[in-house]
């Protein structure tokens, strides 16, 4: 479903399965039918090692933060790879400050803000460097700021050749990270292309209770048709520019 | 923000108590393990001691460890105090049941009760040794606080599982305490009119089996949780890291172990 280097999202109505989706995929559950592949082997006969390979963010942090510090919530899987103390620490160090959370190595994660635990599920899941990530809502109860560096850290993770899968009900985050998207409704899949075609799509985006993206829709109010059909702000600049260039 | 009811009042500080109780007052003063590992041999020595010596000893001690430590001292009192008041209750009726030379006599009416010396003496060596054990574990807790004590506890290799749900209870009783707290608070504003006593409960009772429900669907995602950041056959993956004994952990571990020979000659 998903390839490295690329960020598929999945979306689709509260209780559609999106969620249900991602713990399967993750090994958590077990499908009715069907089997997961990992890598082109069944995924079940390589656990509980292969979970080494795939990184799980929830939806709320406070289900996936169970250690008493955030020291040891980013340590956790690291001490079951690393073999001295002395290594987990440096590593946790190095992560802590990529994500900002130098000072609060010796808080309780269960007390910080929910911007705060959201860095810190992050950095305790990419602190072991899974190659497929799984973001479910990762946006969800987030400033617009908070959003935003979410949005960074699932690129940076595209970039790093990453396979990233999102389910989200963020239409325009969906739009910023996703190259494809797929809509889920009641467990089934229906349908899956570019995020450009889907997003497009009101009438597919309707059975997901979602709304295009809010470029697209004052593009529409304004009856502009671009070539493109710019769905972010980035997508328009470069759509925008192609024009003027083609003007001269 | 002002809550309304007592319940709610009640809840939330509990929470808050338990909060505050996390984090120790120094929990970096002395070493976890070495801490837990004396608390439970002082303890078991004022347990089963006769006398006073070793129970005023270690309240002694326990006063110098709050002191030491820059510990709010009128907090902590409170409790062995409280258990002093609560023993000395339980106790009343040993110095007359007790067999002895009487030395006091009470005359109700009918009934004349004649307090025995031994029962007497029995009697304040219990409340004693009550208040010994509760002030030493009571002193390291508020110092260490109860997140240093379950590593300590760990340390000393109790299984696993066991270290886990401890640290499960710390981080989760506070959460369901204030998830309980927002139930009856949104419960409360649907209510028209003003609330019975019997109606307390009635809510009460609607808000312990959401709270319940909830409870379950946590530590079902939270298995989960632990799962999916878990590499091996063996699921949980719990390491305490080895820490280095100062001189005050050898200085605490050695006066233990005194009081403890002291405790065995003693009784001997």
């Amino acid at each position: 479903m998903a390839d490295r280097g690329e960020v598929v999202s999945i979306i689709g109505r509260n209780g559609s399965g999106k969620t249900t989706l991602l713990l399967i995929a993750a090994g958590l559950l077990e499908p009715q039918r069907g089997i997961v592949l990992l890598e082109e082997k069944p995924l079940k006969e390589q656990l509980p090692e292969a979970r080494r390979m795939i990184g799980l963010i929830f939806q709320d942090p406070n289900d996936q933060l169970f250690n008493p510090t955030v020291y040891d919530e980013i340590a956790f899987a690291l001490r079951q790879l690393l073999s001295s103390e002395a290594e987990v620490e440096k590593e946790v160090k190095q992560i802590a400050e990529k994500f900002h959370l130098g000072d609060l190595l010796s808080r309780p994660p269960y007390r910080l803000s929910i911007g705060e635990k959201r860095r810190v599920t992050l950095a305790s899941v990419l602190a072991y460097d899974p190659d497929i990530v799984l973001f479910d809502e990762p946006t969800a109860n987030l400033s617009a700021k908070s959003a935003e560096e979410i949005e960074q850290i699932v690129e940076n993770a595209r970039d790093a050749g990453k396979a990233v899968v999102v389910a989200s009900h963020d239409v325009e985050f969906v739009a910023n990270v996703s190259s494809r998207v797929y809509v889920l409704n009641e467990g089934s899949m229906l349908g899956g292309s570019s995020a450009k075609s889907i997003l497009s799509d009101e009438s597919l985006l309707a059975l997901a209770d979602m709304k295009p993206p809010l470029l697209s829709q004052a593009l529409s109010l304004l009856k502009l048709r671009l070539k493109e059909n710019p769905l972010t702000i980035r997508d328009l600049a470069e759509a925008t520019s192609v024009t003027q260039y083609d003007d001269q | 923000m002002k809550l309304k009811s007592l319940t709610e009042r009640f809840l939330e500080s509990l929470a808050e108590a338990i909060d505050s109780l996390n984090i120790g007052s120094n929990p970096t003063f002395i070493n976890p393990t070495i801490a837990v590992l004396s608390v439970l041999i002082l303890t078991g020595t004022t347990a089963f001691s006769h006398g006073f010596t070793i129970p005023i000893l270690i309240i002694a001690f326990s006063i110098l460890v709050i002191l030491l430590t820059d510990s709010p001292m009128r907090t902590w009192a409170k409790i062995p105090l409280l258990v002093s008041v609560w023993a000395a209750i339980v106790m009343v009726p040993l110095p007359f049941i007790t067999p002895g030379e009487p030395v006091a006599s009470l005359s109700l009416g009918l009934i004349e009760l004649r307090a025995s010396g031994e029962g007497l003496n029995t009697a304040l060596t219990f409340v004693t040794r009550a208040v010994a054990a509760v002030a030493i574990f009571t002193s390291f807790a508020f110092v260490l606080g109860w997140r240093e004590i379950v590593r300590g506890l760990q340390g000393l290799r109790i299984p696993q599982e066991l270290g886990l749900l401890l640290n499960m209870a710390i981080i989760h009783i506070p959460l369901f305490l204030r998830e309980a707290v927002k139930m009856l608070s949104a419960r409360e504003s649907r209510m028209m009119r003003k609330i019975r006593f019997k109606e307390v409960w009635r809510i009460l009772s609607t808000v312990v089996g959401d709270l319940l429900l909830r409870s379950y669907e946590r530590s079902w995602v939270l298995e989960k949780a632990i799962k999916a950041r878990s590499f091996r056959a063996t699921e949980l993956s719990w390491e305490t890291p080895s820490e280095v004994m100062g001189i005050k952990d050898l200085l605490l571990l050695s006066f233990s172990l005194c009081i403890l020979v002291l405790g065995v000659f003693l009784g001997a």
